[in-house]
C-alpha cells in the first residue's frame, strides 16, 4: 500500500489561486476525506494527486518518492470521477476491463480478474449492457470496479455519493467503506458533505479557500474545530464570543463558564466558546448543587423523528439543544441546561 | 433501438401533412424525372411530353454507341473518371481527417491569442472564389510539377473541404467532455489507445457526418479539378462539363449526369444505416 504525501503543494491557474498551499499526508490504507465548500480546491487537489494538473510549487510523494516526473499511465492511481466518465460505447464489462486490457494483458487473465471484480460489486447480470441502461447506483459500481481492477495504489472518489438519492447513498457509503477495508487502499475521497465526511472517513481534511482549515479525526474535527470557520461548517449553533478570565473560566454572555483549558490561550484573551447543542443536559428541575447549569425557557421547537431540537432563551442568548425524541418539553417551559466544562471548546478568534 | 423509430412513423399523418411531404419530396426528386427519360430516349423534341423515338430501337442501328450503350463504354471513360473520383475522394477524406482531427480538439478545448484570427482565416476558402484559389494554386503547382498529378488535385480539395471538416469536428469535440479522456489516461492508457478505443468511437456520429460530407464535397468540385488536372486527370464532373458544355443535352449528357449523382447516394445510404446502427444504437447521442 501506498502513503501519499503533499508538501506545500501550490496551484495557480494563470493568476487565479486555485490552492495556496497545502501540506496532507495520507497513511497507507488510510481513508480520508476532503472536505470543504464548493470552488476550494478539492477537485484540483485529486487532479494533482492523479497528475492530471501539475501543481505551480510543491512536491507530491508516494512512498517517499517525488511523482511530478511520473506520467499519469504509470502512477498507478485510480480516480472516480464525479459524473462516473463511463464509456457509452462499451458494455459493462468492456468498461470494466478497459484498465486491463490497455495493459495488454493476456485474454484469460482479463476473463478472470473481471468475473472476480463483476462479483464483488455484484454486476454479473449487468455485465452485457451499456451504460445508458444503468441506474445511478449500478452505474457508480461499474465506475469503481473498473478502477479497483487495476490494482490501483491509491484510490481517488470526486464526491462519489453527490448524484445518488438518500437511500442509495447509505448504501453505496457501507459499500465503499467494506471494500476500503477488504482492499486495504489507501484513499482519498471529496465530499461537501460533513455528515458523509465523518461517517466515512478515518481523517478528515477541511479546505477553505484553497487552504487546509484542519486536518484531523471526524471526532476531532466536530467536537474541537481549530477555528471559528470550520465549526461553522460542521455545523455548530452555540458559540459565544467571550473573554478567559482564568485558564479554565471563560465570561461570556451566558454568564460564567467553567471550561476545557486550551495549550496557549493567555488569561485575558479574547476567544469563543462552543457548546454542543447534544452535549448539553436539559432538565426540567434545578439540577443538583456543584453543577454548572443555566436557566432558560424553551422558545421554540423542531421535531425531526428521532431528534427533537429546542431553541432555549438564557438571558439575552439563544442556545440550540439537541435531544432524543424520547420526551417531549413544551414550548414555554422552564428548563436548566447543565454544562459538563469538557463540553465547552475554546475556539480562538 | 431501430424500432422506436418504427413506431413513430406509424402514427398517422392527416392527408395536409401527407400531401405537404409528398410536395416537398418532389420537388426535390421531380428533376431526376426528365434526367431518366431523357438517357433513355433518342430523339425527344419540345412539346412531346414522351420521347419520339427511344434509344433501344435505334440500337444497332447507329455506327456509334447510342445513350447507355455508350456511357458504359471505354470511350465516354466514365470509368476511369469513377474510379478517380472515388481515389481522390476518398484520400482527401482520409487526409483531411488526420488534419483537421487535432485542429479541431485544440479548438474545441483551449484559449489563445489569435483564436478568433486562425478562424476567420480558416472560414476564407469558403468567401474566396474558387476560381481564385484555382489560378493561385495552379502557378505554384506549376513551378512544383504537381499541376495534372493525382496529389495535386488533392491538395487541392482539401483547401475547401478543411474549413467544413474542422467545424464540424469542433462541435462534436465540445460535445464530449475531457472527462473520459482522462479517465482512460488514469486506467493506464497511452495516447494512441485513447484516440482509437475511446476518442474516435465517441466521435463517430459526427465523424462519419464530416467524412461523408467531405467526400461528397470532393467527388462534386469541378473549377479546382479542371484548372489543376490539367486535362490529365478526369472525375465525373469534369467529364460532364465536358460533355454538356457544347450545350447539347443528349441521352448520353444525361446518362453521365445520372452516373455522377451515384456516389453520393450509395454513400448516403451506407451511412445513414451505419450512423444509425452503429452509434445510435448503442444507447448514446438520442
Ligand atoms: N482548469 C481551470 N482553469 C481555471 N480555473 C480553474 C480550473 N480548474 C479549477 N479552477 C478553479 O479553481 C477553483 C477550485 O476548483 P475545484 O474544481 O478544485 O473546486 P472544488 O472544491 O472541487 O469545488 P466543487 O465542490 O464545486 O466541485 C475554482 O474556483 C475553479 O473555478
Ligand atoms: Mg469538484
Amino acid at each position: 500500500m501506498t502513503q501519499v504525501e503533499l508538501s506545500a503543494v501550490r496551484k495557480q491557474f494563470g493568476g487565479y489561486v486555485a490552492i495556496d498551499e497545502i501540506d496532507l499526508d495520507v497513511a497507507s490504507g488510510e481513508l480520508v476525506a476532503l472536505l470543504g465548500p464548493s470552488g476550494c480546491g478539492k477537485t484540483t487537489t485529486l487532479r494533482m494527486i492523479a497528475g492530471l494538473e501539475r501543481p505551480t510549487a510543491g512536491e507530491i510523494r508516494f512512498d517517499g518518492k517525488d511523482v511530478s516526473e511520473v506520467p499519469v499511465q504509470d502512477r498507478n492511481v485510480g480516480m472516480v470521477f464525479q459524473r462516473y466518465a463511463l464509456f457509452p460505447h462499451m458494455t459493462v464489462e468492456r468498461n470494466v476491463a478497459f484498465g486491463l486490457s490497455v495493459r495488454g494483458l493476456p485474454k484469460a487473465e482479463i476473463e478472470a480478474r473481471l468475473d472476480e471484480m463483476l462479483e464483488v460489486v455484484q454486476l454479473q447480470a449487468f455485465r452485457t449492457r451499456f451504460p445508458a441502461q444503468l441506474s445511478g447506483g449500478q452505474m457508480q459500481r461499474v465506475a469503481i470496479a473498473r478502477t479497483l481492477i487495476t490494482k490501483p495504489s491509491v484510490l481517488m472518489m470526486d464526491e462519489p455519493l453527490a448524484n445518488l438519492d438518500t437511500a442509495l447513498r447509505g448504501e453505496m457509503r457501507r459499500f465503499i467503506r467494506a471494500l476500503q477495508q477488504r482492499f486495504g487502499i489507501t484513499t482519498i475521497f471529496v465530499t461537501h458533505d460533513q455528515v458523509e465526511a465523518m461517517e466515512l472517513a478515518d481523517r478528515v481534511a477541511v479546505i477553505f479557500n484553497g487552504r487546509l482549515a484542519q486536518y484531523d479525526t471526524p471526532e476531532r474535527i466536530y467536537r474541537r474545530p481549530a477555528s471559528l470557520e470550520v465549526a461553522h461548517f460542521m455545523g455548530a449553533a452555540n458559540i459565544f464570543p467571550g473573554r478567559l478570565v482564568a485558564r479554565d473560566r471563560i465570561e461570556t454572555d451566558l454568564g460564567l463558564l467553567e471550561c476545557t483549558p486550551l495549550a496557549g490561550m493567555d488569561v485575558g484573551a479574547t476567544v469563543h466558546a462552543m457548546l454542543r447543542g447534544e452535549a448539553l443536559e436539559m432538565t426540567t428541575e434545578p439540577p443538583p448543587a456543584g453543577r454548572q447549569a443555566i436557566r432558560g425557557k424553551i422558545a421554540s421547537r423542531d421535531f425531526f423523528g428521532a431528534s427533537v431540537t429546542y431553541g432555549v432563551r438564557c438571558g439575552s442568548q439563544q442556545v440550540t439543544v439537541t435531544e432524543n425524541a424520547r420526551r417531549m418539553v413544551d414550548v414555554g417551559a422552564e428548563v436548566w441546561l447543565d454544562i459538563a466544562p469538557e463540553h465547552v471548546w475554546l475556539i480562538r478568534t | 433501438m431501430a424500432r422506436r423509430e418504427d413506431i413513430a412513423l406509424t402514427s398517422r399523418l392527416s392527408p395536409f401533412q401527407r400531401i405537404y411531404l409528398l410536395l416537398i419530396a418532389g420537388f426535390i426528386v421531380g428533376p431526376f424525372l426528365p434526367l431518366i427519360i431523357q438517357s433513355l430516349a433518342f430523339r425527344w423534341a419540345w412539346p412531346d411530353l414522351m420521347p419520339g423515338t427511344w434509344w433501344m430501337q435505334q440500337r444497332g442501328k447507329s455506327a456509334i454507341p447510342l445513350a447507355w450503350d455508350y456511357v458504359l463504354s471505354p470511350y465516354s471513360h466514365i470509368w476511369e473518371a469513377a474510379i478517380n473520383t472515388v481515389a481522390i475522394g476518398t484520400t482527401v477524406t482520409a487526409i483531411c481527417l488526420v488534419i483537421c482531427l487535432p485542429a479541431a480538439r485544440v479548438l474545441a478545448r483551449e484559449r489563445f491569442r489569435g483564436k478568433g484570427a486562425f478562424e476567420f482565416f480558416l472560414s476564407l476558402p469558403l468567401i474566396v472564389p474558387e476560381a481564385a484559389i484555382g489560378m493561385a494554386l495552379l502557378m505554384i503547382f506549376i513551378r512544383l510539377g504537381l499541376a495534372g498529378s493525382f496529389f495535386g488535385i488533392v491538395i487541392a480539395h482539401l483547401i475547401p473541404t478543411i474549413p467544413y471538416m474542422v467545424r464540424m469536428l469542433t462541435a462534436v469535440y465540445q460535445g464530449l467532455g475531457k472527462d473520459f479522456e482522462e479517465q482512460a489516461m488514469i486506467l493506464g492508457a497511452r495516447p494512441m489507445q485513447i484516440l482509437f478505443r475511446v476518442t474516435l468511437p465517441m466521435l463517430l456520429p459526427g465523424v462519419v457526418a464530416g467524412a461523408l460530407f467531405t467526400f461528397l464535397v470532393s467527388t462534386n468540385i469541378f473549377l479546382l479539378t479542371f484548372f489543376l488536372g490539367q486535362g490529365k486527370i478526369i472525375t465525373l464532373p469534369t467529364l460532364l462539363f465536358a460533355k454538356i458544355s457544347g450545350g447539347t443535352l443528349d441521352a448520353s449528357a444525361a446518362g453521365i449526369t445520372l452516373v455522377v449523382t451515384l456516389p453520393g447516394i450509395v454513400l448516403l445510404l451506407i451511412t445513414e444505416r451505419f450512423i444509425k446502427e452503429e452509434a445510435f444504437g448503442k444507447g448514446f447521442g438520442n
